[in-house]
């Protein structure tokens, strides 16, 4: 039996009612009598302590357990709900999470005991309740009924017959010094996963010996097989006692049966083939490994040999679990309905190249199949990125809990509000978006809001807002992060760029407000007096803004002194599929992303004026700096000598430029293919895409060029 | 196109390494055949900016975005000079994405045995190329330089 293959539901499963807890818990903190909730809790607790159980994480099982006595508790009303029992339940589930990271990674709950949070909340229990808790916990507690039900187990494993070379390997372990012992094991009547309990006994034999012989054979063991009990032979070198410990501490179990165990072979020792014992001892000692070990060590060449590592969870070195999307089952039927069309479509083309109508007729018709087509791929694209787009709930649900908890230890007062959290992302970047949020909720409740004192001193509500909105703006997704604290003091920054040689006083003198605080996003530069450790080593926003680029996103900070401040993040709904305009310069082409075009323009010559050896236009009043892209990119200069220039202005925030090309060829929706790390590649191009015509055309990342 | 999968699948049968042979201009280079993807005509190259001058650029094949690059100029040798016989090898390393290599021919398959592979000799060649040699293979034809392709890909400077 390998439970591995119920990793990834068990991993979803956990994950949901960990939410679900930090969701119920905030909520009762707020309204300590609520059933409801004290309802919820304890039923998630409850969940997720049976499905710990049952994939044999103890510690995790352990942990749940007594988080459920507590509530158990609460529910027959024989305590009520203190804050610093909410506290404790808080680290209980800091700890769950713990071990659902280290599953995550390493399939294994990971060696942390998380004793004090145990303790903590059994004298809780115990101070409201009067009675003394049942210290023993989650091992005991079957243990007293299985000492109860079953004590006269019969002793089954007499009966195993042990062949000749079987008996080679007695004598060895004898020589050894490793004793021998018969094992009857009894699981309890109600025991519904009997293959699963069998594995988690044989997995808990193999720590401390060897399984000689299963009666019945491993192989009808996994399979279920067996009655309420099995019998095997046991070299360990071990005492019985330790060994019926090891056993019974698995759930479930009612009994487990140990004697000495003399081998009642028919014939006596024989000598013939002394490898093959050998063969039969490893091969029933450890049957599932045995069979596996070629292929585990072609894992262990082959990372991407999935399969195996699943097989030996504990051998190969990462068993990570798959990325996985849910997928709501009406979307998938959008999907199927359009992959039909799509074929209805390829056989309207084919009938029409086979068909014998007249050649005019067949004309039109093609054109009709090809716009068909055309819609039907249109739809297909826009199901396909809705499977894949993800509400941005489940990486913001997280921190209203973080809030609580910076409230505290900041000793500040302050709210979170949220909307528009079921503004959808694409999958890649709901994973890369949750460290740079939390890093600008951090520093607005840190840096941003000032203390309760000063609040009140300066009129303001004496709670500190932080706001976190999602919405959609056309083919860009923003996120913002508003705080109505003190605002950036845009005098501080310029005093410490001077004070750190960042800045001389007339590169200062020349800069706007909004060119200081973009000195912000430089690696290395903190205006907090004071770092604490939630916040203020200057390792922060560069690293947002890093991240944020590499999404194809950008970051922007609005902020008015004493009013507040607000970082405004701004997402492309998806990344692999954009729309583009499409452009030549010289003999190539090249595609520059819709998203960051303002406008197109046709420029005189005469317009262009010189400002600083660098050429700019005036556009309707702004000055917009020029940008050659064929001397920029050494592009041969084609022979076609225009009368003006092309000129596709591009924005990145607040500012713009204008990129000369040498001619438009029209707008496209193109599918974004990397280059690859082998090419040095100029930050300009920011991938490849292929054109109709096997081309292939270079993605300009105008955000780079401003 | 020539796939190449029935030549992969001979692999097993012989106890030597089977490597491919190319040529470029009067010398022969070996490549082992199990880092070899595909070897396809010469296509349609597009130019990559300010890339390493011995990138030629990238091309499509089949719907995949892959990097090409000269081994004549990678080894300073004259440029090439494209005929019906150049082809672009497809290398693609266990860990790594492909990329290919553009070779005036090539020739054929050998298989060397460990007898037949001479190391090479650290004292005797100065060559600034020696990096990327793992060893002269000895074939009735004659002498056959085994590139040490992971090593020839993997430079990333080369100024």
């Amino acid at each position: 039996m390998d439970v591995s293959q119920y990793l990834e539901i068990f991993i979803d499963e956990t994950k949901e009612h960990l939410q679900t807890l930090s969701d119920q818990l905030m909520i009762l903190e707020q309204e300590p009598e609520n059933m409801d909730t004290i309802n919820e809790i304890f039923r998630a607790a409850h969940s997720l302590k049976g499905m710990a159980g049952t994939m044999g994480f103890k510690r995790m099982q352990r942990l749940t357990h007594d988080m459920e006595n507590v509530f158990q508790e609460i529910r027959s009303e024989n305590m009520k709900v203190e804050p610093e029992l909410v506290d404790v339940l808080f680290r209980g589930l800091d700890a769950l999470e713990g071990y659902l990271a280290e599953i995550l990674e390493t399939a294994n709950e990971g060696t942390e005991e998380n004793e004090d949070i145990i303790n903590s909340l059994n004298s809780i229990a115990e101070k409201a309740t009067g009675k003394s808790s049942d210290g023993g916990t989650t091992a005991a507690a079957p243990k007293v009924e299985a000492a109860e039900v079953a004590s006269s187990g019969e002793i089954k494993y007499d009966t195993i017959q042990i062949t000749d070379f079987e008996k080679n390997t007695f004598d060895k372990a004898k020589n050894e010094n490793q004793n021998i012992y018969g094992i009857t094991v009894y699981l309890q009547e109600s025991c519904i996963l009997k293959a699963a309990r069998a594995f988690l006994v044989f997995k808990a034999l193999e720590e401390m010996g060897e399984v000689i012989k299963a009666v019945p054979d491993v192989q009808d063991i996994e399979d279920e097989k067996f009655e309420m009990d099995f019998s095997l032979v046991y070299f360990t070198k071990e005492g019985i006692e330790k060994v019926k410990t090891a056993i019974e501490s698995v759930s479930e179990v009612r009994e487990a049966v140990i004697g000495p165990f003399e081998a009642k072979g028919s014939a006596a020792t024989s000598q013939e083939g002394a490898s093959k014992p050998e063969e039969e001892k490893s091969a029933s000692a450890a049957p599932k490994p045995a069979g596996n070990a070629p292929a585990a060590q072609q894992a262990a060449a082959k990372p991407a040999a999935q399969q195996a590592a699943k097989k030996t969870p504990a051998k190969s070195a990462k068993p990570t679990v798959g990325r996985t999307v849910r997928v709501d089952i009406e979307k998938l039927d959008v999907l199927m309905n359009l992959v039909s069309e799509l074929i209805i479509a390829k056989n309207g083309l084919v009938s029409m190249s086979s068909g014998d109508e007249t050649e005019t007729k067949s004309e039109t018709g093609f054109n009709e199949q090809i716009e068909y087509l055309e819609s039907v791929t249109t739809n297909l694209h826009e199901s396909v990125m809705k499977v894949r787009m993800v509400p941005i709930e489940s990486v913001v649900n997280r921190f209203p809990r973080m809030i609580r908890d910076l409230n505290k230890k900041l000793g500040k007062k302050m709210e979170l509000h949220m909307t528009g959290e079921d503004t959808e992302l694409d999958r890649t970047v709901i994973d890369e978006i949750g460290d740079p949020l939390q890093h600008l909720l951090r520093n607005s409740a840190d840096h941003g809001l000032e203390s309760n004192e000063q609040r009140i001193a300066l009129g303001k509500d004496e709670v500190g807002h932080i706001y976190l909105d999602a919405y959609q703006d056309g083919n860009n997704v923003n996120i913002e992060v508003r705080d109505d604290g003190a605002g950036i003091n845009v005098e501080k920054i310029k005093n410490k760029a001077l004070e750190r040689g960042t800045l001389t006083e007339d590169q200062a003198a020349a800069m706007s407000d909004k060119e200081f605080i973009d000195l912000l996003f430089r690696p290395s530069f903190s205006t907090a007096e004071k770092i604490t450790d939630v916040s203020g080593r200057g390792v922060g926003l560069d690293v947002v803004k890093t991240k944020i680029e590499g999404l194809g996103g950008s970051i922007e900070c609005k902020t008015e002194l004493g009013e507040g401040s607000s970082f405004i993040i701004r997402l492309p709904l998806t990344l692999a599929i954009i729309q583009a305009l499409m452009v030549e310069i010289g003999a190539e082409k090249y595609a520059i992303p819709l998203s960051s075009i303002q406008t197109i323009e046709d420029v005189a010559f005469g317009e262009v004026k010189q400002v600083q050896t660098k050429e700019v236009i005036n556009l309707r009043g702004t000055v917009i700096p020029l940008i050659r892209l064929d001397k920029l990119l050494d592009v041969e200069p084609g022979e076609f000598k225009p009368e003006s220039l092309t000129v596709v202005i591009v924005k990145k925030g607040d500012k713009q430029a204008g990129l000369v090309v040498d001619n438009l060829i029209g707008q496209q929706e193109i599918v974004i293919k990397p280059i690859g790390d082998y090419i040095r590649c100029s930050k300009l191009i920011s991938g490849a895409t292929i054109l109709g015509n096997g081309e292939i055309a270079l993605i300009l990342e105008a955000n780079t060029l401003v | 196109m020539e796939e190449i999968n029935e030549v992969q699948n001979l692999e097993v049968a012989s106890d030597g390494k089977q490597y491919i042979v190319v040529s470029l201009g009067e010398e022969q280079y070996g490549i082992d055949i199990k880092y070899i993807d595909n070897i396809v005509r010469m296509s349609r190259i597009t130019r990559i900016p300010s890339a390493q001058n011995y990138f030629k650029g990238v091309i499509n094949l089949r719907g995949e975005v892959i990097p090409v690059m000269s081994l004549r100029l990678k080894f300073d040798l004259e440029p090439d000079e494209y005929s019906n016989a150049t082809r672009i090898i497809i290398i693609k390393p266990e860990s790594q994405s492909a990329i290919g290599i553009i070779v005036d021919e090539v020739k054929e398959v050998i298989t060397l045995s460990e007898e037949e592979i001479d190391k090479p000799d650290a004292s005797e060649s100065n060559d600034v190329n020696k990096q990327y040699l793992s060893g002269v293979g000895k074939t009735k034809e004659g002498l056959v330089t085994l590139l040490n392709i992971t090593s020839v890909i993997n430079e990333k400077e080369n100024v």
